[in-house]
């Protein structure tokens, strides 16, 4: 009796001791983001003396994040609206369509996730500056969708491949054009699917530092990553309690996720990673 | 020949027909579907992939009106024989080992330890574990920037407070540890990704196998040896293949801790994607960020090809 309580005691602190280097520095951002540069350079650990929220105003208006999160907002709503159409066509084609090419499609596919965009970064450049396209978030919306859509797809195929193929022979016989059983049957029963690829689209754009640091160079298109690297400590400049309330507004997409959608996101992640 | 005559064969008539409707149907259909994502990738993916693989055996800036001569493998001699190149090797390779076992190993520990035992309250700790991936790589990294600090920094903060008044490691500065203060930004953050998909993995096992095993008097080790393990196998693999990936490239971490003087101290923490980065921004040594472009794609295909071998000879057979 007494072994097995000491055993639960152990396990907590085993848990707990785990759990710290994961909780503590976020705790501590998040208590820094209520703070003043002057507590933080006298004592990072202490306490606020009150709840500084005008941080907060100063990350949004003064430091212009509300330009920032409009700018991603506007890029990773683009990707992720280009994602879930063109994920779920070619998805659906590689799934279920029998054509010409098929295979070698699936393997130009898969040869892209492999493909680091660093391995042709430079030429990458190139193309968007021939487009004309330097410097505008139209680049990093397109360079996004396009680097990133292979990932989805595949996702979306093992999302078609777990539907049964009757239901689209069920269609047909009624009289259902192909295009018909894609959008009136299929469509709708891979929602699930859709839901994941969307929410993965969206965080993936939200989060990238990349391609907005690679094609962006006005602060005024900056996305809300790319902005908050800039934020860092250069010379002496130590305005560290805007950048805190900045990462901590960074969070907002993740939290909803987290709040709303977690399981399911995670089950159709690992879905889709299996059968890739 | 019996083979080729089946096919050569003309089925039914009526079947032929209404098959090939179909098929042409499908053939249409398959076209509409895949031209405009084909025509996406080919711009932005397959084009500039294939011209890497072109520019890196030519010597062109990237900038001249015509590119210069065929010079064979004499741009990779160049943009590898280097201090920065030996550097970015070396620790692109490290940071693999370490993105391969390090969070992978903490977050199925972890997972197993919260979902298996009678910890309570389980939400509390899940989201303990989760925390770091609320930001994105890129801000936590650059939040670390603070947290590295030496003097004000939450790390060295805590040494003092706990005593250690003259121990003020130079996280960032220091060009020793440099890399290995990057790798943690990086094991900090993608262990709470692996605990996660762990997480709903161990979630799945069917629970009459644990008490199969309490019956018949395991202890909590073997549970987890013979029974977790095996069960999360597939999911592992997903895992390790992801943060294999990641961890060849973790430009996100060293870029926000190193700007400016990207890849530094002295080129301490230099990656194979941060030269390119440096070179691609330059814009006037195309067949060098190509040639090192080539290099990085046949470390990763390498890599996790025999990743994925290794995986699937050693899967057991049922």
């Amino acid at each position: 009796m007494l072994s097995s309580k000491l055993m639960r005691y152990a396990l907590y602190a085993l848990v707990i001791l785990m759990a710290l280097p994961f909780v503590f520095p976020s705790a501590w951002v998040f208590m820094a983001s209520f703070s003043t540069n002057t507590q933080i350079t006298m004592d990072s650990l202490a306490l606020p003396d009150r709840l500084y929220v005008e941080n907060y105003a100063q990350a949004w208006t003064g430091a212009k994040f509300s330009t920032f999160v409009y700018n991603s907002l506007a890029v990773s709503g683009s990707v992720t609206v280009l994602i879930g159409i063109l994920a779920t066509m070619l998805g659906y084609a590689v799934a279920r369509l029998d054509f010409p090419g098929r295979r070698l499609l699936l393997l130009l596919i898969m040869m892209a996730i492999v493909t680091p965009v660093f391995s042709y970064l430079e030429p990458l450049t190139r193309v968007v500056r021939h487009l004309g396209l330097a410097n505008s978030r139209t680049a990093v919306i397109l360079t996004t969708t396009a680097t990133f859509l292979p990932v989805p797809t595949l996702l979306m195929r093992s999302f078609f491949l777990t539907l049964p193929e009757e239901l689209g022979d069920a269609g047909r016989v009624e009289g259902a054009s192909e295009f018909g059983v894609f959008r009136y049957i299929m469509v709708p029963l891979a929602r699930s699917g859709v839901l994941t690829v969307l929410i993965f689209a969206f965080l993936w754009s939200w989060n990238d530092l990349l391609l907005p640091a690679v094609f962006i160079q006005a602060p005024d298109k900056y996305t809300i990553a790319y902005a908050i690297t800039t934020l860092k400590p250069a010379g002496f400049r130590t305005d560290h309690v805007t950048m805190f309330a900045a990462s901590i507004i960074s969070t907002g997409p993740m939290i909803v996720v987290y709040l709303l959608l977690m399981r399911r996101f995670i089950a159709g992640l690992t879905v889709g990673g299996l059968r890739g | 020949m019996s083979a080729l005559g089946s096919k050569l064969l003309p089925r039914p008539l009526e079947a032929w027909r209404s098959a090939s409707a179909r098929t042409r149907e499908q053939w249409l259909l398959a076209a509409a579907l895949v031209t405009p994502a084909i025509i996406m990738l080919s711009i932005f993916v397959f084009y500039p992939a294939l011209q890497t693989i072109g520019l890196s055996f030519y010597k062109w800036d990237g900038i001249s009106p015509d590119m210069g001569g065929f010079v064979g493998l004499k741009t990779f001699e160049r943009a590898t024989d280097n201090f920065p190149f030996s550097q970015a090797i070396k620790n692109s390779l490290l940071w693999g080992v370490v993105g391969l076992f390090v969070p992978t190993i903490i977050g199925l520990v972890a997972a197993a330890l919260v979902e298996d035992t009678n910890l309570r309250p389980k939400p509390l700790f899940r989201f303990a574990f989760f925390v770091p991936y609320f930001f994105s790589m890129a801000v936590a990294a650059a939040l670390f920037t603070r947290v590295y600090d030496p003097s004000y920094g939450m790390i060295n903060q805590v040494i003092h407070a706990l005593g250690f008044t003259d121990v003020k490691p130079q996280w960032l500065g220091d060009g020793r540890i440099a890399i290995y203060a990057a790798m943690g930004v990086f094991v900090w953050h993608e262990t709470a990704f692996c605990y996660i998909v762990f997480t709903a993995a161990i979630q799945q096992i069917d629970r009459s196998l644990y008490d199969a095993a309490k019956v018949d008097g395991a202890s909590e080790v073997q549970v987890f040896r013979f029974i977790t393990i095996p069960s999360v196998r597939d999911v592992a693999t997903f895992v390790m293949t992801i943060m294999l990936i990641v961890g060849l490239t973790p430009f996100a971490v060293v870029f926000p801790l190193t700007t400016p003087g990207l890849g530094g101290p002295y080129y301490a923490t230099e990656i194979l994607p941060t030269l390119i980065f440096k070179k691609a921004r330059q814009g006037y040594n195309a067949s060098e960020a190509a040639a090192l472009g080539v290099i990085l794609l046949i470390l990763v295909i390498g890599i996790v090809s025999a990743f994925l071998w290794f995986r699937e000879r050693t899967a057991p057979k049922d």
